[in-house]
């Protein structure tokens, strides 16, 4: 197998060649800086596991592994005491929706929620494409938004995009991607990186504990949901001697939705009111819940466990985000592992989650 | 190894725990410690419902089995497919993954109390215990129709081999077990049998204790599991060990977080049955045992396993304490939407040196294997089982109870969630009748009945006086009242515990429900699920009051588990 091109996220086919070209060096770019790390931070590099498949092929033989976390964001969890409490919050503002998943609640008249979007589509995708086809930004943002976007809602004067546009930037008008500061696929690109160290403790056993990975390797938010999962997954791989990459379309995608505790009034599958709107092939990167037109009542009336639809994040409990880590040349490889961690102080625009303690009570 | 060893009680007759004090009447053991348990192997399906019948089982009758419909029944064993060991079970169910009636989509959840402990020259003499649990279900992502309990290696017919399946058109589920190296298999009774007399505590039900799947470390981070906080990597066990045998590859492979297994898996099980006991007990005719409800609002039927987040060794600077050591936080904070939240911290060194205070070990009595220190993640202690928090939600939510009334009798002893034989002391007041479900004759209407009585004989004091008051605050005023008491507790706990003292006597608290859970629980069945401490089993009970303060529980018949 030959190394290979990379995909536009989600199979989407709004680029065109020359789009899908620019889209291919922007992940291999990724991957490269990934592959390097930052070698001037002590134990942040060298990354011998970590490959770009479009450099080196993949491999007969190569395993795959969904990678899968919930996507209500955990540090809003963490924040709130009761339930109500953290869908509230974590409705309250897309900053707080940082599991790679964000999303917009239409309401009606009563107050009651009719159609919530939710999105894992990253802003790279995004400011590529407004580069390469404006047009075709406004069309989608018509499309899946609202059909009176206009162009200057979407572009400043110089032609640049703006990504966190009024169409995108709150929890009620819309989202088209990703705008949250730590959802971008060169995070998760990033993380998939630098976890590929295996780290051995002072007593030369292997590091193998989630958090203590991610404390060591200083990628990521400790206290989210993806970043210690993925990390832990992908550093599995590595411990196995195994070289690591993340598979092909890179991006971040919806595993699905889990109804099974929701009621409907009439007893329709409320399955069947969860959609996909953009993605192909199992790769979804957006998705639409609503009730259709023609029945008598709306997302609002319908409940899980009991409790009606108020909020978004009630509907992001049931939610898996997933990504797809690649294992190849399994058992092979050959790397020695590194006994030392990454200084928090030494890593620039380290996020201040990273060692945030949840606040005080009542807070 | 001996796997008997391993999992004594994974294999009926289980065994009495000679090694525990305190009595165990309902313990209904036909054989003794150490006898032999095998059975001639007979292919096929028998009963056997502890506590009812032999332990060869019996032949089952026509109706029992036209009432299996779960997938293992329908798919396997009525057809006469009775596999030996867990790969042939999952071959057999494979063969039916393109019916309509197939359970195709299947997952992997592995425990191992071991899975943390080191593996080294001093450990590696100890046979290591992980266990597998495996769903297969219609559909990718949710429910599961099958559960199955087993340990590698996976074709082995020597490994105690247990499932629970949904049965949709019964919903409930029915308990299997495979006989010890045959290819018998017992049904051993399903959701119901669970519930009351003679098979009530008994067989699967001695820790399925409510007639549904139980997950005890349920909550995040999933003591014990392989989970996305933490992982059991292979290497944790001997090269030799049956994990690390090739025929394990793909269960290895597949494995998942157990976050996957509590909220898709356990929780809509727990919550399935539930809704399906409450829509037959709730009917028309009126609540035919009132008792069987209100025991899991009033005691602990069952219990799970909290912990902190942090882990007992690490460089976090503090521990926080599970809330469900002070309060039973998940129940109560249902009908406080506006409760504040909370956290108690003790400062790592202070964490430490209670633990060294209090000699915090694991161990593993069987094996004679003891190792200093706490378990991976800091203070585990037993909680409120989910089991108990789905029935007190749903008699709420069907208006059976009122969140208010729900709420006057939680706040009963409340900073003694589960074992609190004051709270437990209120079933008196339950009717031991047929009562309506609602209104004025019904379930709440007449237990405020009795209890209004009580208190005009009891004094001021009494917990149905207690109860009186709080049932006479307004809409608002009894939300407030119960934040307030809630919170007042929480204050001088987060004080105390930023002290030598006060952290030592949270651990002591931790320890004294640690201690009941092996004395009064079928579910203790491994020793390292919680740790032990230099305080002797049998030592007397402490309880915490809402000063904060622990001190000795005065002496009363412990509440029973059942």
């Amino acid at each position: 197998m030959a190394p290979l091109t990379f995909t536009p996220p989600g199979y989407l086919e709004d680029l065109d060649a020359a789009g899908r070209q620019a889209w291919h060096q922007l992940i291999s770019d990724l991957m490269d800086r990934a592959k390097t790390g930052d070698p001037t931070i002590p134990f942040n590099a060298p990354r011998p596991q970590f490959f770009n498949p479009a450099q080196i092929d993949i491999g007969p033989g190569a395993a795959t592994e969904d990678v899968q976390w919930t996507a209500f964001p955990r540090v809003v969890a963490l924040q709130s005491a009761t339930d109500h409490q953290r869908w509230k919050k974590a409705d309250s503002s897309r900053e707080v929706q940082d599991e790679y998943c964000e999303w917009s609640v239409k309401r009606n008249a009563e107050n009651k929620i009719t159609t919530i979007v939710f999105t894992c589509e990253g802003p790279e995708y995004w400011r590529l494409l407004a580069r390469h086809n404006p047009a075709k930004v406004l069309e989608l943002y018509r499309t899946h938004v609202d059909p009176s976007v206009a162009h200057d809602d979407l572009f400043d004067s110089d032609g640049r995009y703006i990504a966190r546009n009024r169409w995108n930037d709150s929890v009620s008008s819309g989202a088209m991607h990703l705008i949250q500061r730590n959802n971008t696929l060169g995070d998760e690109v990033e993380i998939a990186g630098a976890a590929s160290i295996v780290r051995s403790k002072a007593d030369g056993s292997l590091m193998t504990d989630t958090r203590e990975l991610i404390e060591c390797g200083q990628y990521g938010v400790i206290e989210r949901n993806s970043d210690p999962v993925i990390g832990a997954r992908v550093n599995y791989h590595a411990r196995n001697r195994s070289d690591v990459t993340i598979a092909d379309p890179v991006g971040v995608y919806f595993a699905g939705l889990d109804t099974q505790r929701w009621a409907t009034p009439d007893g329709t599958d409320p399955g069947t009111f969860w959609r996909y709107t953009r993605g192909d092939r199992g790769r979804y990167v957006r998705a639409v819940l609503e009730v259709p037109a023609d029945k008598p009542y709306v997302l609002g009336d319908v409940t899980i466990d009991g409790n009606p639809i108020q909020f978004g994040g009630q509907v992001a409990d049931f939610i898996q985000m997933t990504i797809r880590a690649v294992a190849a040349r399994i058992g092979q490889s050959t790397a020695k592992p590194l006994q030392g961690c990454v200084d928090a102080a030494g890593m620039a625009g380290l996020s201040a989650q990273a060692f945030a303690r949840r606040p005080s009570r009542r807070g | 190894m001996s796997e008997d060893l391993q999992y004594p009680t994974r294999s009926y007759p289980y065994r009495a725990r000679l090694d525990r004090a305190g009595p165990d009447p309902s313990r209904d053991l036909d054989v003794s410690f150490g006898e032999s348990v095998e059975t001639p192997d007979v292919p096929g399906l028998k009963a056997r419902l502890v506590g009812v019948d032999p332990y060869a089982g019996r032949d089952i009758s026509p109706g029992e089995l036209e009432r299996l419909d779960d997938p293992l029944a329908r798919l396997l064993l009525k057809r006469g497919t009775f596999p030996r060991t867990l790969q042939q079970l999952l071959d057999a169910l494979n063969a039916f993954n393109g019916d309509p009636g197939g359970v195709p989509h299947q997952n992997v959840f592995f425990i191992s109390e071991w899975g943390q402990i080191p593996l080294n020259s001093t450990t590696a003499r100890y046979p290591r215990q992980i266990r597998y649990i495996l769903t297969r279900g219609r559909n990718e992502i949710g429910a599961a129709d099958i559960l199955v309990s087993t340990a590698p290696p996976s074709d082995d017919a020597g490994i105690f081999l247990q499932v629970a399946a949904w049965d949709r058109t019964n919903e409930v589920f029915h308990f299997y077990e495979r006989g010890l190296r045959t290819s018998t298999w017992f049904w051993a009774g399903s959701s119901w049998d669970a519930l009351a007399p003679p098979t009530r505590g008994k067989g699967p039900f001695d820790s399925h204790v409510n007639g549904a799947p139980v997950m005890k470390e349920r909550k995040e981070p999933w003591l014990h599991w392989h989970s996305i906080s933490q992982d059991i990597p292979r290497q944790n066990f001997p090269p030799g060990h049956p994990i690390n045998r090739a025929s394990e590859d793909a269960f290895v492979n597949q494995c998942q977080s157990a976050h996957l297994l509590q909220t898709q898996i356990v929780e809509p099980a727990v919550r399935r049955w539930t809704d399906a006991r409450l829509r037959r007990v709730l009917g028309s005719s009126g609540i035919a045992d009132p008792g069987a409800l209100m025991r899991q609002v009033l005691t602990a039927t069952s219990v799970n396993i909290a912990s902190a987040r942090q882990r007992s060794r690490s460089a976090e600077p503090d521990i926080e304490i599970p809330l469900t050591l002070l309060v039973d936080a998940e129940t109560l904070l249902k009908f406080l939407p506006d409760a504040p939240l909370i956290i108690v911290r003790v400062p790592r060194p202070l964490y430490e040196q209670a633990i060294s205070t209090l000699q915090i070990s694991l161990r593993d009595t069987q094996q004679g294997f003891q190792q200093a220190g706490d378990a991976f993640f800091a203070w585990a202690v037993p909680e409120r089982a989910f089991e108990d928090i789905v029935v007190v939600e749903a008699l709420v939510r069907r208006g059976v109870l009122s969140a208010q009334f729900a709420t006057a009798l939680l706040m009963i002893d409340f900073t003694n969630p589960i074992d609190s034989a004051r709270r437990a002391a209120l079933m008196k007041h339950v009717p031991s009748v047929t009562v309506q479900a609602t209104g004025t004759g019904g379930l709440q209407a007449k237990m405020l009945q009795s209890i209004e009585a009580a208190a005009g004989a009891t004094g001021t004091n009494s917990e149905e006086a207690e109860i009186v008051r709080f049932m006479a605050l307004r809409e608002g005023d009894w939300q407030a009242e119960a934040e307030r008491r809630v919170t007042a507790l929480v204050d001088a706990v987060e004080a105390r515990a930023k002290t030598r003292d006060g952290a030592i006597d949270y651990l002591r608290l931790a320890d004294s429900r640690r201690r009941a859970f092996r004395r009064n629980r079928h579910l203790a069945e491994f020793d390292l699920s919680l740790p032990f401490s230099s305080v002797a089993d049998g030592a007397p009970a402490v309880e915490l009051l809402p000063d904060g303060t622990v001190v000795q529980r005065p002496e009363t018949t412990a509440p029973s588990a059942r």
